[in-house]
């Protein structure tokens, strides 16, 4: 969604001017987007020139389509949905850009101009500081021809970029999309896809089977939804299907909100009880069977081969049988409804429990499906809450569709909506291709020296017919297993898309799980870059979200397992909207461990750089520190510097601004809370992001 | 010796009780002469006699140390209660200072071990979101503590936001 989006465009144009030869984390520096008005999305007029990028906090959003914007697309009005500006409406490329600003992809530009040196390997260069704000300076290297609408790209950015903007050409100008050599970025791509799309997979849901590529948020499959009153209100939500009136495509939604879906057949899953999906009893008197064969009915065995073997098999049928009648029973209790604002679960047998979530404290929603649960067609669904351990709901297990169903379903009454809101579309960001994925994870000391150290042992083992080796050899084994096997399985398959209800991950191809991280949920973010991945240009990149604690956390925290840098500043600006990290000015620590530590303070967010192998880039928005700490050790009282930690949500970043003259530190708390008590009076919190009052969000 | 950092703006550093400093000092006793006693014969039995002589040599220099730190330490400890944060500075060797804003408090809590009891006094903690950390002041006076948990407390609810 964001990148489609206006503002981002001319960003990014200059992000890939500043590629060429230089390591450029993300945003041109110095440049504020242009506004847009939104999606999922609320209208809302007011608020912050600056707007939210990701415009799913819908409370600052100018109505007014910003400048050099036009509508595309035959039949449509001024004020859309800025979803539609990125539905090319003809084949041209150059009408992709006609929203007023380019759509450059994230690879080289094409073959039309005599581009710049492909970027589509790592950026060369690392070592720069980019959140440094260093100034739109970078050459415009590409000499492509610039489409013809990008000269008449929006005003706001600055007028530095704008040349840059127009000198990118990294879009490709009027070059067809086959053509495209973005080195092994994925073949060819429909028109108007958005920007930053190494490599193209439409997935099922959001497949576009039109052939300009991209529709407005509707799943294709599904017809044209009964057109709305004219000058229907901002609260219609649903609309029950007007058999009178043939269907307009497409229609021009005077309300913010998306067509109703047409009346389904199927049960509603947003309305009344329901219970989990039938195929959990068997699932579960099987796991109970399997294991207790396998741990009890093994060791009966060893009893006799006649009288083990029966005593065995009877005592198994006997706890089969018992666990049917108990997962029966268990499954027929168990309930979950969709009420207003809640989600309410009903368990328990003797002992009945009915667990009222309220839905806008929703952390995070994740599908899960194991493998077996996959090729059933099942999944479970996870509702993470801020509330520690017990903040979980987890629905065991639910039918494919009842489970993403019920999890659009959540997450719009989180955001405020009607329940019936059909899914948010999405835009994809980023898919980490198996290849890179395997080597990075391999890419890294430990992965490479325990390797080494276990191929030793193993030839020593050999050579000397030692198996005393094996003493050394299993526990490297199961910890290169686990570091390295382990993330590889897990994040075979990874696709990031942002969306208006959240960053949505979907990765795993024996565990499949779809992690949604609803926008404002994002507590401090953590970008780290081990030695070697300098070589590559690849970062990971962690986040502190409520939800995930305990063993959650070590799973889910991380949001992008690897990535170039370059994206993963730009999710940082998609997380924290308002927030423009490319453009805080970084002050260098006056005696920190390397010259990479740093410590930039921006009006809304806070950014600290440290570390000399392994650098590591933490962020924290002003609104969402806890509390600020100044510490002094012996030796770095007798230095006369001091550290700054900023606390937020337990998670794996903590934000240190290490190696800081004392005075300095002392000013840098005081401008720290200042800034986050100004912070939290301008926010509310996350909560019903797209239909709250108008209060500037994230500020 | 006094409090490492400067106070906020506009308030002043609030001290703890002289207290604390017999508090640290009994605890360290509770350590050391247990410790030194039974160490000694032990000491003494293993090794020489000798040893042992040097083992409560040991414990009596540690225990005149930490005597005097006692004071160092009971010195360090201020608070003070900003506009909108909580300044709390503490540590010796470590020295710290921590800004609670207000508005991020979740829990508040007086505590008092049997030891701060007998003397009167009590620790007041503050729990953030940031669960991990913890921000505490240790050795306030027992009515000090209950009120200024009544003023956190409130200040709290005024200025709560969101997670």
């Amino acid at each position: 969604m964001s990148e489609d989006q206006e503002p981002t465009q001319p960003r990014s144009a200059a992000w890939l001017a500043e590629r060429h030869g230089r390591e450029s984390e993300d945003t041109a520096p110095g440049q504020r987007p242009p506004t847009w008005s939104g999606g999922w999305f609320g209208l809302r007029g007011q608020g912050r020139g600056e707007g939210d990028r990701n415009g799913h906090s819908g409370a600052s959003r100018p109505d007014a389509t910003p400048p050099g914007r036009e509508p595309s697309g035959p039949g449509e009005g001024g004020l859309l949905p800025a979803m539609r500006e990125v539905t090319p409406p003809t084949g041209r490329r150059g009408a992709t850009a006609a929203p007023g600003a380019p759509q450059p992809t994230f690879g080289p530009p094409p073959p039309s101009g005599s581009g710049p040196p492909s970027v589509s390997g790592p950026p060369p260069e690392s070592g720069l500081t980019p959140p440094s704000g260093s100034p739109a300076s970078g050459p415009p290297t590409t000499s492509a021809s610039p489409p013809p609408p990008l000269s008449a790209s929006p005003s706001a950015p600055a007028p530095g970029a704008a040349s840059r903007l127009a000198a990118t050409g990294s879009l490709p100008a009027a070059a067809p999309a086959p053509a495209d050599p973005a080195g092994g970025f994925g073949g060819d791509r429909p028109e108007g896809r958005p920007r930053f799309e190494p490599a193209w997979q439409v997935l099922p849901q959001v497949s576009a089977p039109a052939p300009a590529g991209w529709r407005p948020y509707r799943a294709p499959t599904r017809p044209a939804p009964p057109p709305r009153p004219a000058g229907g209100g901002e609260q219609v939500r649903f609309l029950p299907p007007n058999g009178n009136a043939a269907p307009v495509p497409p229609p021009v939604p005077t309300s913010p909100y998306p067509p109703a879906p047409p009346f389904r057949p199927e049960a509603d899953i947003t309305r009344g009880e329901h219970r989990l999906h039938m195929a959990t009893v068997p699932l579960r008197v099987l796991m109970v069977t399997l294991v207790f064969f396998a741990t009890l009915g093994v060791a009966l065995l060893g009893l006799g081969p006649e009288f083990g073997l029966s005593l065995a098999v009877g005592l198994t049928l006997v706890v089969s049988l018992v666990s049917c009648a108990y997962s029966v029973a268990a499954w027929q209790a168990t309930t979950f409804e969709l009420r207003e604002d809640h989600l309410v679960l009903r368990t328990g047998l003797l002992r009945r429990v009915a667990r009222e979530v309220p839905l806008s404290r929703l952390q995070a929603v994740d599908i899960v499906r194991p493998l077996i649960i996959q090729v059933l067609g099942l999944a479970e669904l996870r509702v993470e809450l801020a509330g520690g351990d017990r903040g979980e709901v987890r629905l065991r297990y639910l039918s494919l569709r009842t489970a993403q169903r019920l999890r659009a379903a959540v997450l719009a009454h989180a955001a405020g909506l009607a329940g019936q809101t059909p899914e948010a579309p999405e835009w994809r960001f980023f898919h980490l291709s198996f290849g890179r994925l395997l080597g990075a994870l391999a890419f890294r000391i430990p992965v490479l020296a325990g390797s080494a150290l276990f191929l030793a042992l193993i030839a020593v083992g050999i050579v000397f017919a030692e198996l005393g080796v094996l003493g050394g050899a299993i526990p490297l084994l199961l910890a290169l297993m686990r570091g390295f096997l382990g993330p590889l399985l897990r994040y075979t398959d990874f696709r990031a898309s942002l969306s208006p209800d959240g960053l949505r991950l979907r990765y795993g191809v024996l565990q499949t799980r779809m992690q949604t991280v609803p926008p404002g949920r994002v507590q401090a973010i953590r970008i780290v870059q081990p030695v070697l991945w300098r070589a590559l240009g690849v970062v990971r990149l962690e986040a502190n979200v409520a939800g995930y604690v305990g063993e959650r956390q070590m799973d889910s925290s991380t949001l992008l397992p690897v990535v170039p840098r370059n994206l993963a500043f730009t999710l940082v600006d998609h997380l924290f909207p308002g927030t423009d990290v490319a453009s805080v000015r970084l002050e260098p620590a006056r005696r920190g461990w390397s010259r990479y530590d740093a410590l930039g303070v921006d009006d809304t967010v806070l950014v600290t750089r440290r570390g000399l192998l392994c650098r590591v880039t933490e962020i924290v928005p002003h609104v969402r520190v806890q509390d600020i700490r100044l510490v002094e050790g012996p030796v770095s009282r007798l230095l006369g510097v001091a550290s700054v930690v900023v606390d937020t949500a337990p998670g794996p970043a903590r934000a240190w601004a290490v190696g800081r003259d004392r005075a300095e530190a002392c000013r840098i708390v005081e401008t720290v809370a200042a800034h986050a008590r100004e912070a939290r009076a301008g926010s509310e919190g996350p909560e019903r992001w797209v239909t709250r009052g108008d209060i500037p969000a994230g500020r | 010796m006094g409090v490492a950092f400067a106070a906020p703006p506009g308030s002043e550093w609030s001290r703890v009780s002289r207290r604390y400093v017999w508090y640290r000092r009994l605890v360290l006793a509770a350590v050391l002469v247990p410790g030194g006693g039974a160490g000694a014969f032990l000491v003494g039995g293993v090794f020489t006699a000798a040893a042992g002589a040097a083992w409560v040599v040991a414990c009596v220099v540690l225990g005149g140390l930490g005597w005097y730190a006692a004071v160092l330490t009971g010195r360090s400890w201020a608070y003070a209660e900003g506009q909108a944060d909580l300044y709390l500075c503490h540590g010796v060797v470590v020295r710290q200072l921590v800004v609670v804003p207000y508005g991020r408090m979740q829990l508040v809590d007086v505590t008092a071990n049997l030891l701060e009891q007998g003397l009167g006094i009590a620790t007041v903690r503050v729990y953030t979101a940031a669960s991990t950390v913890e921000a505490y002041i240790a050795g306030l006076p027992l009515d000090e503590a209950t009120r200024l948990r009544d003023r956190l407390a409130m200040r709290s609810e005024t200025y709560s936001t969101g997670l």
